[in-house]
């Protein structure tokens, strides 16, 4: 039973790994139910289900389409109907902060609880330290440009950009220009933004990139203390992520997502 | 599947071989269920679970029917319905049908 330990460290890992579990069979192979066949990114395949025949069938059917969501499949066997669900594990999700201040403290532990890994960076070693963030996986305590050369984002990244001034959010955008992320966002008011934006489009970075910005950030909850900001922001990388609409359920009327 | 579960089967397969619980997921769901396919809730024998599957009657219902099929050592999957009176009655006002697989470990029938 060495399979959940596999699964415990791909999830560690953050990897997208892919499980085939039977869940439907004739009653002559009914002890076959609850087996597991696990697919690992890099095309490994670990377990059987039912014997190495249907096994294989599974594997060529789940290779010929890519994996969307959790669903299940019929699968005809033998001319007798067997059913299997596919599921994922879901990639892992991280969180750059970058700035340790007033508002990061609730947004980490916000996104710990949300399940981001979490990483601080802050200059000041009075803000990026563990006693502030005891949530965090890592707290990295250096200038911003030199810290953000060690990190790498990708599409189940979020960057936020809650310095303590503009001077050091410049800073960090200059760093990142170019660079994708699930979700890339600063903090500001309506009128600094716009200042920054624009120089920065001076200095070249891309229209493209600085659409993809999203500045302010935040949802209108007519948040006023760290704590309602960082929720504002939090709710808002939420609903980025799974697709929501930013809007009240009972405004929907009953067309709720999924 | 969450990480909180895994960690958990983990440990009860370090503490001994062949500790009973049950894998709870969401197969499918029509109309509205608070959660979707792919939600995944563990129970142990002594009934303590971790994550949920929902909640309410529903879960309460499903994990009756985890405790039954731990017993029998067999998987099987069980159909909740919110939609017929006795929910109503029973407080389960969501007003959908959701598809459980309940897969036992260790079963003869699991890996």
């Amino acid at each position: 039973m060495k399979l959940f330990k596999a699964l415990l460290a791909a999830a560690e890992r953050g990897e997208a790994v892919q499980m085939i579990t039977l869940v439907g069979a004739p009653e002559e192979s009914r002890a076959s139910l609850g087996q597991m066949l696990v697919l690992y990114p890099d095309g490994r395949a670990e377990g059987l289900l039912v014997d190495t025949r249907f096994t294989e069938k599974v594997l060529e059917q789940s290779k010929a389409c890519q994996w969307d969501q959790p669903k299940v499949m019929p699968i005809s066997y033998d001319q007798q109907e067997y059913r299997i669900f596919w599921n994922c594990l879901t990639s892992k999700m991280r969180a750059v902060i970058l700035g340790g201040g007033h508002i990061s403290q609730p947004l980490a532990s916000f996104l710990a609880q949300l399940d981001y890994e979490v990483t601080v960076i802050d200059d000041r070693p009075e803000f990026a330290n563990r006693q502030r963030f005891p949530m965090a996986k890592h707290i990295i305590c250096e200038d911003f440009t030199k810290a953000l050369e060690q990190i790498s984002f990708d599409n189940n990244t979020a960057v936020i950009i809650v310095t303590r001034g503009h001077r050091y959010d410049l800073d960090c955008l200059r760093s990142i220009a170019g660079q994708r992320a699930g979700y890339l966002g600063m903090i500001g008011s309506f009128r600094r933004v716009k200042a920054v934006l624009q120089l920065l489009k001076e200095e070249g970075v891309s229209t493209e990139w600085l659409n993809a910005l999203k500045t302010p950030i935040g949802l209108d909850l007519g948040a006023q203390s760290p704590a309602e900001i960082a929720l504002s922001i939090a709710a808002e990388i939420v609903a980025h992520f799974k697709g929501g609409r930013y809007l009240p359920l009972r405004s929907l009327g009953g067309r709720r997502n999924g | 599947m969450d990480k909180l579960i895994l960690q958990r089967i983990c440990e009860l397969e370090q503490m001994g071989e062949g500790i009973p619980f049950a894998l709870l997921t969401i197969l499918s769901t029509k109309g509205s269920t608070p959660r979707k396919a792919g939600a995944t809730m563990l129970m142990e024998r002594t009934g303590r679970t971790f994550g949920t599957i929902g909640g309410g009657c529903g879960e309460a219902e499903v994990k009756q029917r985890a405790l039954m099929a731990m017993d029998e050592q067999t998987c099987c999957i069980h159909r909740v319905n919110m939609v017929n009176d006795v929910a109503a009655e029973e407080g389960m006002v969501c007003g959908g049908i959701m598809e459980v697989f309940i897969q036992v470990f260790p079963g003869s029938s699991c890996p």
